[in-house]
């Protein structure tokens, strides 16, 4: 059984694939921080799609893939646009003569900056080998632990996946898919923990293996990361692309547009 | 004669539930030889490759190169001893192959240079050249049993132990398996319920049964006694009884 979920375009070739990861992380860091700095009755311009969609277009990630991700993380969303739209009663002056109540642009603000924060991630997690990326957070100062956690999360998801699957099957195979609910929530509650034993044993088996290695509590890595020319370039424009963007909108604000 | 490269003199372990596991093991490994290991389910042979490998320290003495094997000794131990686990997933944990090779090797205090010498060169032992940059979860069953035993082989051990390098993995892969494990030239003890590869691989086989070696000699004497085999819960093996393709 294979999961390519996560890093499912990871492996292909591109210019953006090529960037080192640590200038693409500090690139969609800083994409990200200029959406959030947005004022809550604030519109995105079209210009804010620009970044996303050239490492998306370029990268060679399909827009399907995109709206299929956004859309499985979107219920977290959809509950603050909604009471954003019920709360926020103060009447805000859209264009040059239309009056509309508040909660209406919070709402289409929240909505429009995930779908392009989305963008930008899917196209960063897309666009590295996840190995790769956690190299690129590790040399940007992100604490080893919490690295190492996730590579080994990144190592045994896929492994606990496949197992749980088996489990489900199992059961289906001998319930049909049918049974009482009540019985159904049992065994369910049941695989729960079987999985977790298994997670247990499966640590244990992996720490034997790593202390046969020679593990002593660090882990070492060789092939460091280099930065190159286009790394920089890279850096710089995505840097004066959201100069603009956001000057462009500092300006607007003061002319009262 | 030479002194053996491994040498158990009256090892025993239980495990912290009490259930003892090994109860007196005595046995002698000359440098070159391929060892097979076999018994039933629950006889041991786990147990005392672990043992071997310095993962569990029990009674008696264990010595590999005339060194013996003590709490203090045992990571000096583990960079002579390689031991490939049953399972591929429990042995290769890190994001990609060629970390995971490099692991051992960095561990060793190897410099950079040294280390992807010797991940080049048991990628290339192992056929792996080409997937250096995967994920273990892309590779098959048969890369990632490769994998493992490229992991341990890109330490340079001194004493390769194998627990069941063959289990689930399909004729051909294991074919292959039984191939570059015959080219291998280390020192081996091959732990196995698969009488077949260990017929093709080892001149010598122990049979281990609760906890203690019950028979040492030839493959041939000892897999084709099935007085022996049926005793201890095993199959008669005679050399040209396997399938060919």
């Amino acid at each position: 059984m294979h999961h390519h979920y996560i890093d499912r375009f990871a492996y292909q070739d591109s210019p953006i694939h090529r960037l080192d990861p640590r200038a693409k992380i500090l690139g969609v860091l800083a994409y990200s921080v200029v959406l959030i700095s947005l004022g809550r009755h604030e519109l995105p311009a079209a210009w804010y799609a620009v970044f996303p969609a050239i490492l998306l277009l370029w990268g060679g990630i399909p827009l399907w893939f995109v709206a299929k991700h956004t859309l499985i993380v979107s219920p977290f969303v959809v509950c603050l646009v909604v009471f954003s739209a019920i709360f926020d009663a103060e009447p805000v002056r859209v264009g040059a003569s239309l009056t509309v109540r508040g909660g209406w642009v919070t709402a289409s603000t929240v909505m429009i900056r995930f779908i392009l924060g989305m963008a930008a991630l899917i196209a960063l997690a897309s666009t590295t080998r996840f190995p790769e990326l956690l190299k690129g957070l590790e040399n940007l100062g992100v604490p080893r632990l919490l690295v190492t956690q996730l590579r080994f999360l990144y190592r045994y998801l896929f492994l606990l996946a496949d197992q749980a699957m088996h489990l489900r099957q199992a059961r289906r195979a001998r319930d049909g898919g049918r049974g009482p609910l009540r019985w159904r929530w049992r065994s369910s509650a049941g695989l729960i923990g079987v999985l977790f034993v298994r997670t247990l044993e499966q640590a244990e088996r992996t720490h034997l293996a790593m202390i046969a290695r020679g593990y002593d509590g660090t882990i070492r890595l060789t092939r460091p990361l280099r930065f190159q020319d286009a790394d920089w370039l890279f850096l710089a424009a995505t840097a004066a692309y959201l100069i603009l963007l956001r000057g462009g909108h500092a300006l607007r604000g003061l002319a009262g547009v | 004669m030479s002194d053996p490269l491994l040498d158990i003199q009256g090892l025993a372990y239980t495990y912290a539930d009490g259930t003892p596991a090994l109860r007196g093991v005595d046995l002698a490994v000359a440098e070159g030889e391929k060892v097979g290991l076999v018994g039933p389910n629950g006889s041991g042979k786990s147990t005392l490759l672990m043992c071997v490998s310095g993962l569990f320290i029990g009674k008696g003495t264990v010595r590999v190169e005339g060194v013996e094997l003590t709490s203090s000794r045992v990571k000096a131990i583990r960079g002579r001893v390689g031991l490939v686990f049953q399972s591929p997933d429990d042995q290769l944990f890190m994001p990609t192959l060629a970390d995971d090779l490099a692991f051992g090797p960095v561990n060793l205090g190897l410099s950079d240079a040294q280390v992807q010498q010797r991940v080049s060169e048991a990628a290339s032992q192992m056929s792996l050249t080409a997937m250096l940059d995967r994920p273990p979860h892309h590779l098959s069953m048969g890369q990632k049993r490769n994998a493992a035993i490229a992991s341990v082989l890109a330490m340079q051990p001194v004493l390769l132990l194998m627990d069941e390098p063959s289990s689930n993995l399909d004729p051909r892969s294991r074919r292959r398996l039984i191939e570059v494990l015959a080219s291998l030239d280390a020192t081996m003890v091959i732990a196995a319920h698969d009488l077949a590869l260990v017929g093709r691989l080892c001149r010598r086989v122990m049979v281990i049964d609760e906890g203690r070696i019950v028979a040492d000699g030839a493959t041939t004497e000892i897999l084709g006694n099935a007085t022996l085999m049926k005793e201890h819960g095993l199959e008669v093996w005679q050399q040209g009884t396997e399938s060919v393709e």
